[in-house]
């Protein structure tokens, strides 16, 4: 059974474009994430991840070796 | 103090400022990862080799001091998204039977009872199934005046609890509420690149191989360490990637605060080269709902019998004009005559039958020749003066006899006229009118907004008003269509920008349009179109400046006029000028 979620992550410490790329790769190459896309004008990491496979507290891990802390979440539509 | 001790001083220094940065660097190279900060480490190593220990300090200083600036700037221009998101309700109150349970926002469902108590934030989107209150909808709409809230009126997500006692019926949830949409596709939209960023993203690709290749080539025919050095600080692309973005998002961040969401892109290239606004008529230009504005006795009647023989026939009547009437009725205290055997007549109005067995008729001419009532020269006279002023003009008559007549008309927006004067203002050459009314009443409404009668067109179906916008655009014309997103979908799909408008209401309006106002606030479209405009402005600003520093140091290394410290100042310089020119766009849009 997969459970596709969605999210927004606002972040703080997103300061520079080229780590924004990089975090994209990271979390993007993590098992269970289907789609991960850094939106670096609004500091945001929107991730789709299959919550059966992958926990949120992962991918936050991923977020914090990159030297990044999340400031806020906001869960995305399901359906879309 | 002799000079080694001075260089020592500065190596300290470069040590101290440069330890952090090369614990990044380290980092990231373990992850396989190439970093600006390896660029600045290798910089400063080799700065210290050659003897040039304080360009080491200077260059890592500026790089720490930079970077602790730049966090503080972009953080600024990324506030008005953070505002919003600090706005979504978090809890909500769901009645279970007798009680009330609070829970996470996330995990009330449809049809879920939700209570709003003064103070709270409304958690959903939804109907009002009782209670009233005063809401502050400013978060969602941007708009300052309170909405009061009753029995079946339809609240937003996001909305404030003033005072009063709400029970609402949640239809749309979590993440599917309106505002919770707005913050995604707010986000979504700064991503969105207008044309000249992605040109300078693709510049920005190979600039920095290219500047590293420079740096190693230069080395190697020159076997001049310092002009490869300062190559290596200049090679990061800093300004280049990020003019466009913290433009974007500050500028759109505030203008979805002030209820206006813009999508981004090249649609703000779009919005910027519109000559040509075309307006819907009902609902969009007026109120929509139509009023009665006369109700006229021929001799012999009164002005209540007229009504009340007109609210009789209207009683089952679904006609919008219907509803007008009957409204009309209830706020005189005019009982309508008991009726039976209602005739619904399309295209000429209604035929009912009183329980006195008496004919009761409202409708045009043509339904009182169909039923032989004589109307006389000087009735339809009255008739024909009325229309001219815009009104819908219905006749009633009773027994076969006409006794009277009712005017009912659609009101301008109070801010109408106001919002079309600054669109001209705002330099947009052409305003015209699409509507499916009648001539006679856009006319009147056109005159009174100041709408040329030749940029009317009237009596247009839905698909005629997609070719009237592709006439349109075939003279020249570069249109934005303004409408309510639901009846215009076709014209606003046409048209080369959409705005769509009172998207609180319409789901599909707000993913589709261009521009999407959360408000009927007419006043927001001329400041959407500046306020998109100066983005674009400030965009291009950036980029040039980004552009222009880049060429600068190129050239500066090339002529020995650029060092590694000077390098590295003017490329930190470069970044917090774009953060900060983009920062002026959190400023709210001019205007009301």
């Amino acid at each position: 059974m997969s459970d596709i979620r969605r999210e927004m992550i606002l972040l703080s410490g997103l300061n520079c474009p080229t780590c924004a790329a990089k975090l994209e790769k990271a979390v993007q190459s993590t098992p269970g994430v289907n789609q991960a896309k850094v939106i670096f004008g609004a500091g945001s990491l929107n991730v789709e991840y299959d919550a059966a496979v992958v926990s949120y507290d992962k991918i936050a891990e991923v977020v914090s070796k990159m030297g990044l802390a999340v400031t806020a979440r906001v869960p995305g539509s399901a359906s879309r | 103090m002799n000079l080694s001790t001075v260089n020592w001083l500065m190596i300290v220094v470069a040590i101290a400022a440069g330890a952090p940065i090369a614990k990044e660097a380290v980092t990231k190279l373990r992850m396989r990862q190439f970093s600006i900060a390896l660029l600045v480490v290798l910089a400063s190593i080799g700065a210290v080799l050659i003897g040039e220990a304080w360009e080491a300090a200077v260059v890592t200083v500026l790089y720490v001091l930079g970077g602790w600036l730049e966090s503080r700037t972009l953080a600024r221009t990324r506030s008005a998204l953070k505002e919003l998101v600090d706005a979504m309700p978090r809890t909500a109150g769901v009645r279970r039977g007798d009680d009330i349970v609070e829970v996470s926002a996330y995990e009330v469902v449809r049809g879920d009872i939700v209570v709003v108590r003064p103070g709270d934030l409304v958690p959903v989107d939804g109907e009002v199934v009782a209670g009233s209150a005063s809401l502050d909808t400013s978060s969602v709409t941007g708009e300052s005046m309170p909405m009061e809230a009753g029995v079946g009126a339809q609240v937003t997500s996001g909305s404030v609890s003033l005072g009063g006692y709400l029970e609402i019926r949640a239809e749309q949830v979590g993440a599917d509420t309106t505002f919770s949409r707005l913050i995604y596709l707010v986000a979504e939209a700064g991503e969105q690149k207008p044309k000249v960023q992605r040109t300078l993203d693709r510049f920005a690709q190979w600039y920095t191989p290219s500047v590293i290749s420079a740096s190693v080539l230069g080395y190697l025919v020159s076997r001049d360490m310092h002009l490869a050095l300062s190559f290596l600080v200049i090679a990061c692309p800093g300004a280049l990637v990020a003019a466009a973005p913290v433009a974007m998002i500050a500028g759109l961040g505030s203008s979805a605060r002030r209820g206006v969401l813009i999508k981004g892109g090249e649609r703000l290239e779009r919005i910027a080269r519109i000559d040509t606004v075309a307006f819907d008529k009902t609902g969009t230009l007026t109120l929509g709902r139509p009023r009665v504005v006369a109700v006229e006795a021929f001799e012999g009647s009164s002005p209540e019998q007229v009504l009340a023989a007109a609210a009789s026939a209207e009683l089952r009547s679904e006609h919008h004009l219907a509803s007008a009437i009957l409204a009309r009725a209830e706020a005189d205290g005019v009982a309508p005559l008991p009726a039976r055997d209602w005739d619904l007549r399309p295209g000429q109005g209604v035929v009912a039958v009183t329980d006195d067995g008496l004919q009761a008729a409202v409708g045009n001419t043509a339904l009182m020749k169909a039923l032989e009532v004589a109307v006389s020269p000087g009735q339809l006279a009255a008739v024909e003066s009325r229309e001219a002023e815009g009104e819908t003009v219905a006749l009633v008559s009773l027994a076969g006899r006409a006794i009277g007549l009712i005017g009912i008309a659609d009101e301008p927006r109070p801010d109408a006229a106001q919002a079309i004067a600054a669109l001209r203002d705002a330099g947009i050459g052409r305003i015209v009118m699409l509507t499916g009314d009648n001539r006679r009443a856009a006319e009147h409404i056109g005159a009174v907004l100041g709408i040329r009668s030749d940029h009317i067109r009237a009596g247009l179906m839905p698909d005629e008003k997609v070719s009237a916008v592709r006439d349109l655009q075939a003279g020249g014309a570069r249109v934005a269509m303004v409408g309510d997103g639901i009846n215009d979908a076709p014209a606003l799909a046409t048209a080369d920008v959409s705005i769509a408008m009172g998207a609180s209401a319409t789901r599909a309006a707000m993913e589709a349009a261009d521009i999407a106002l959360m408000s009927n606030n007419l006043m927001r479209i001329p400041e959407a179109m500046s306020h998109s405009r100066r983005i674009l402005q400030i965009v291009r600003q950036n980029v040039a400046l980004a552009v222009g520093v880049v060429v600068f140091l190129l050239a500066g290394v090339l002529v020995g006029r650029v060092h590694l410290a000077s390098g590295m100042a003017v490329h930190e310089a470069s970044i917090l000028a774009v953060t900060l020119n983009g920062m002026r766009l959190l400023k709210q849009p001019r205007g009301s």
